[in-house]
């Protein structure tokens, strides 16, 4: 047994660790596919639900394990090239779907059905990947630790590589170097003997990839075109483009989003009611199908000079900068704006390689200025090392117009938009130094409260007593500058301030000493009833008195200040807001609830609801099995992989968000982490044998061991990110791995121990335990972030480290359970 | 109102689709005797002012030339067939190539806002469907509206002219700008494109004139701005409350 076992692992471990490579490769594909062609709230439920297949795969394979077992080769082989085949099929199907956006009640059944299909189809690859690595670990017997170790490391590849994919090739264009890797892997499972079945496999492996590869050729947007909805910033410059009258400059591709320029005529963003000049031409920036910035096509600066009407332009009016920073700008507003002004030194902080492609290349040379420098950096990183102080800082990144809801944006972090993160910009200020942020007006108010919110209580973390005196907040009809001081502000800047508002017709919310008549006199907003001020004026008032916690429970949405440890500025959503909302909004109620959240809840709930449909089917199969019922050992293995299974994704999730802060690069966080993670998980794997077999405990004692670390892992790494801050990247990434790989060495001991444990006792469990682990791990992935956003990421490594507790006594329950009674269990038909 | 010239056209366009066609019945101008297109779900229009123009909190429809312009125009007619079923509902309706139209009550309220007369002159940026247009049409004859997606204006102005709606003038273009053959404008209605910016029509708006910007989602106007410019040519704005709101819960201020 030992010798196939270890014979048929060998056959199987280049299939497996493509199989393992693609799924997580076109995972990430996928997933940028939804972004740039739907929206955030849809993506991120297809992609969720979709991993359930991985899930389910090992439910079906529970479900006809006899058969599976008796025609093991033949599937595995046979599912292989299915897979290959599925990604991108099920890819082009899915893109045909008429899918919409809007429900209409008198379409809910027709709409929600093309998306259940669209659900359907993506599923399918995932079910098969989990159901032929079930089925190679089923079939392993003992050696299944090996073959985890291989999946591990094909996963972590797979990561790698997607990442690296996707900065290189369209995201539609991942499924297919996808789908040929999965199908070269098929040579290694030609089945031998006779000839004829020796060609008919090799030859459809080989046409699958020929196939391919001429898709390849053909050119990814011809066979796999993206069905952009039609509502997207991409589709109507798209539309533009169709009749003439908009022209495709650039399209770039990068591991952050797929960056397109357009130009026309026909572009006008970012003007005031105020100008009466002709704009100039202007370029739109898109990230991922969104406008997310404005690029200005002019020949020489004075051409911008109609921005000094703008909003944007008001801390240039009160100051003159010897040094400006712009933070996350991803188009030319502020440059320009900074260009324009007496600065003597601009720099300019974008991590996005591409944005800062697009900006050096632009045919208005928006960088040609000796003053400008660009640093590529997040900006939280940058305000985090620099030891330059500036007189003015445009936190561009944060700049937005959104009049509707947050949406999924919702669930993004943004280290920039947290209390630590304004304070940080306050210590880059010099003492007479202006920090603004502009923003969209919304009804009800709530983006610039909490940006009021967020500078107040960054101010009294400096030691400010009076934050109320380093505080502006001026708009138009469309959006709130708000303006906060590194000092308190002069009378004589104030009354500057009243000057130039004046002119501008801008109204004034907040100043020092702002008496209420002097408030909300040219672009009236509601307030509170019997008063004329309006609610930013209210807010500003409640959140500088003893009011503060009282009004941050009563305002509608959500805006308490975002911390590093719940860094969720765009998270405006309150539960208790939803029955108010309906009453007030009616029909039109879904537009103001910030479905972000919710979207969430959804997909956590319609995942643990899949995980509860599918599971019990082959639960019950196991125990109507013939021999002894063991109903302990069932609700032994799932209870042990599920705590493995969420232990493990909220470890992760907690990991990616402190080295997002350490490192500071969402994307190279998340390729550490959860490649680190799976490299050292799968050395874990391989050694299992010898460390549970040497270790005193066994998985007790490693198990405890992950607990332990993940809990000292909390208080220490503050110590390691100061010490470390400073270290240039690389340096930076090998002192996170060194954190990472003790606790994910451990981490892979448990799973593969179980298998084995499983493997002697009762075999037919192993693709229960496979299916529990998946869907364990998908469901807690949508619950680590529901309970990141509501408690914060601490309480994940809490939870992680009592997971894994659990686990570890769940296994010294095992262990001591088959001392004292033998194992004669024989779950086998 | 149609003028002579305009009515004969009609009536030879109607005549000529009398065999097929949603107009087949089609055989008198609005204003002369209501054409059958023009009592075609009746009762849903009724159904839909008196239920949607009022309560939630609503400011209320009271303008009295509102409400009848709100009662004649044929929603549906103005949707795609696919989704005829939505035009009445209290809700926008997607029209094709990204775009909608806007909830009944929205555009009441904006056509309320403009406190418009017969004569004055509206200019619309955005044509959409048509259905704003058709609606300040049956209050002042002379509207201008401009679209910039060329299968929107097509049918857009096609539409209009079959209902009798001759005398809205349409054009193809990028209306950032206006139309300054036709300035200065009484009153302007902005539907705010993709870019969600509104263009500096200020200049072409007449000293006491109002212009109303809607500013929202897609499916959803989530603001409305009102920008008055005074007989000095200054300007002030108002949000217009959709819903009287109070932003609290649990309590008062």
């Amino acid at each position: 047994m030992n010798g196939e076992a270890k014979f048929a692992a060998a056959r199987l471990a280049p299939a497996v660790f493509f199989i393992s490579f693609a799924a997580i490769g076109w995972q990430l594909g996928l997933m940028r596919c939804l972004l740039i062609a739907r929206y955030h709230h849809f993506s991120f439920l297809v992609i969720s639900c979709a991993l359930l297949g991985f899930g389910a795969g090992g439910a079906v394979l529970s479900l006809g394990r006899s058969w599976f077992e008796k025609q093991q080769e033949k599937v595995f082989r046979w599912g292989t090239v299915g897979f290959a085949l599925s990604l991108p099929i099920c890819f082009r199907l899915g893109e045909e779907l008429p899918l919409n956006v809007y429900f209409p009640p008198a379409l809910l059944i027709p709409t929600l059905g093309w998306w259940v299909a669209f659900w359907i189809l993506h599923c399918i690859p995932f079910l098969l990947a989990g159901l032929l690595i079930g089925l190679a670990l089923m079939s392993a017997g003992k050696e299944a630790y090996r073959i985890y170790a291989i999946n591990l490391a094909g996963s972590a590849t797979g990561a790698l590589g997607g990442i690296l994919l996707l900065a290189y090739v369209p995201a539609n264009g991942v499924v297919i170097p996808m789908g040929i890797l999965v199908s070269l892997s098929g040579m290694f499972l030609i089945p031998r003997g006779k000839r004829g079945p020796k060609c008919i496999y090799g030859g459809c492996v080989a046409g699958l990839c020929v196939l391919l590869g001429a898709a390849y050729l053909s050119g990814p947007d011809r066979v796999f075109p993206l069905n952009i909805d039609q509502y997207k910033a991409l589709a109507y410059v798209q539309r533009l483009v169709a009749q003439g009258t908009a022209e495709r400059k650039v399209t770039l591709y990068g591991p952050r989003g797929r960056v397109d320029l357009f130009a026309s005529p026909s572009f006008h963003a970012l003007l005031s009611l105020n100008s009466t000049d002709v704009p100039p031409p202007m370029d739109v920036l898109l990230i991922d199908g969104f406008q997310v910035g404005t690029m200005l096509n002019i020949a020489a600066p004075d051409q911008a000079r109609f921005l000094e009407g703008t909003l944007s332009a008001l801390p240039y009016k009160l100051v003159k900068p010897g040094r400006a920073l712009i933070l996350g700008e991803a188009g030319s507003i502020y440059l320009w704006l900074a260009r324009l002004s007496s600065a003597t030194s601009i720099v300019l902080v974008q991590p996005d390689e591409n944005i800062r492609r697009v900006l050096e290349t632009h045919p208005s040379h928006v960088l040609a200025d000796p003053r400008v420098t660009v640093v590529a950096a997040e900006p939280r990183a940058f305000l985090d090392k620099t030891k330059t102080k500036f007189d003015i800082i445009h936190l561009a990144s944060m700049e937005g117009f959104p009049a509707g809801s947050g949406g999924i944006a919702g669930l993004r972090e943004d280290y920039l938009g947290t209390v630590e993160g304004f304070s940080r910009c306050l210590n880059a200020l010099t003492p007479g130094g202006i920090a603004c942020v502009v923003r969209g007006i919304q009804d009800p108010a709530r983006d610039n409260i909490k940006i009021a919110a967020t500078w107040i209580e960054a101010l009294e973390r400096n030691d400010v007593k009076e934050p109320g005196k380093q505080i502006i907040m001026a708009r138009d009809e469309l959006a709130v500058a708000t303006l906060v001081g590194r000092s308190p502000f002069s009378e004589d800047l104030v009354r500057k301030l009243q000057l130039v508002c004046h002119n501008m017709s801008w109204d004034l919310d907040w100043f020092p000493g702002v008496r209420p008549e002097q408030t909300n006199k040219i672009h009236l907003l509601a307030g509170p009833e019997g008063s004329r001020v309006s609610w930013y004026y209210h807010a500003m008032k409640q959140i500088l008195s003893p009011e503060r916690e009282d009004f941050y429970r009563k305002w509608i949405c959500n805006v308490q200040p975002a911390t590093d440890d719940r860094p969720f500025f765009y998270d405006f959503f309150r539960w208790d807001a939803l029955s108010k909302l309906r009453s007030v909004f009616g029909p039109q109620w879904p537009a103001r609830a910030e479905m972000g959240f919710l979207v969430l809840v959804l997909a956590t709930v319609w995942t643990a609801l899949a995980a509860a449909v599918l599971l019990p089917g082959p639960i019950i199969l196991l125990r109507r099995g013939k021999g002894t019922r063991r109903t302990s050992l069932i609700w032994w293995t799932v209870a042990f992989f599920a705590a493995l299974g969420t232990g493990f994704m909220f470890l992760e999730m907690s990991f990616i968000q402190m080295f997002t802060r350490f490192l500071g690069d969402p994307v190279l966080a998340a390729a550490l982490v959860v490649g680190g993670f799976l490299f050292f998980a799968g050395l874990g794997s391989i050694s299992q044998p010898r460390i549970t077999g040497r270790l005193r405990g066994g998985v007790f004692a490693t198990a405890m061991a992950v607990a332990l670390l993940a809990l000292f892992d909390i208080g220490v790494f503050s110590t390691i990110f100061e010490t470390a801050a400073v270290l240039p990247g690389v340096w930076k990434a090998v002192a996170g791995l060194t954190v990472i790989a003790p606790l994910a060495f451990l981490m892979g001991t448990p799973f593969p121990w179980g298998l084995s444990m499983l493997h002697e006792r009762a075999a037919a469990a192993v693709p229960v335990a496979w299916a529990v682990n998946g869907f364990a791990s998908v469901v807690s992935a949508c619950g680590a972030v529901l309970l990141a956003m509501a408690c914060g990421f601490k309480w994940l490594f809490v939870l992680a480290a009592g997971l894994y507790a659990t686990a570890g006594l769940l296994s010294l329950l095992l262990v001591r359970s088959s001392e004292t009674r033998p194992v004669h269990t024989n779950f086998h038909r | 109102m149609p003028n002579s010239r305009q009515i004969t056209l009609i009536s030879a366009v109607c005549i000529a689709l009398s065999v097929t066609g949603p107009f087949a019945d089609l055989d008198t101008a609005p204003g002369a005797e209501l054409p059958v297109a023009f009592s075609e779900r009746q009762p849903d229009r009724k159904e839909m002012v008196d239920s949607q123009f009022k309560g939630w909190g609503r400011t209320t429809i009271l303008d009295a030339a509102v409400l009848q312009a709100m009662l004649k125009v044929p929603r549906h007619l103005f949707v795609p067939p696919s989704h005829v079923a939505l035009a009445y509902q209290d809700g926008p309706v997607p029209i094709g190539h990204g775009q909608t139209i806007s909830q009944p009550y929205i555009v009441a309220l904006m056509t309320q806002a403009l406190e418009l007369k017969p004569g004055m002159k509206v200019l619309e940026i955005g044509s959409g469907s048509g259905y704003q247009a058709a609606v300040l049409a049956e209050i002042t004859p002379d509207v201008f509206t401009i679209e910039i997606i060329r299968p929107l204006y097509e049918a857009a102005a096609d539409r209009l002219q079959k209902l009798g709606y001759g005398s809205v003038k349409v054009l193809l273009g990028d209306g950032y700008y206006g139309w300054k053959e036709f300035a200065p404008f009484d009153r302007i209605i902005v539907t705010c494109a993709a870019l969600h910016i509104p263009p500096p029509l200020f200049d072409q708006l007449k000293p006491g004139g109002k212009m109303v910007i809607p500013v929202g989602g897609t499916f959803e106007t989530q603001r409305l701005l009102l920008v008055t410019k005074d007989e000095s040519g200054g300007r002030s704005s108002k949000a217009l409350e959709l819903v009287r709101f109070v932003p609290l819960i649990r309590g008062t201020p």
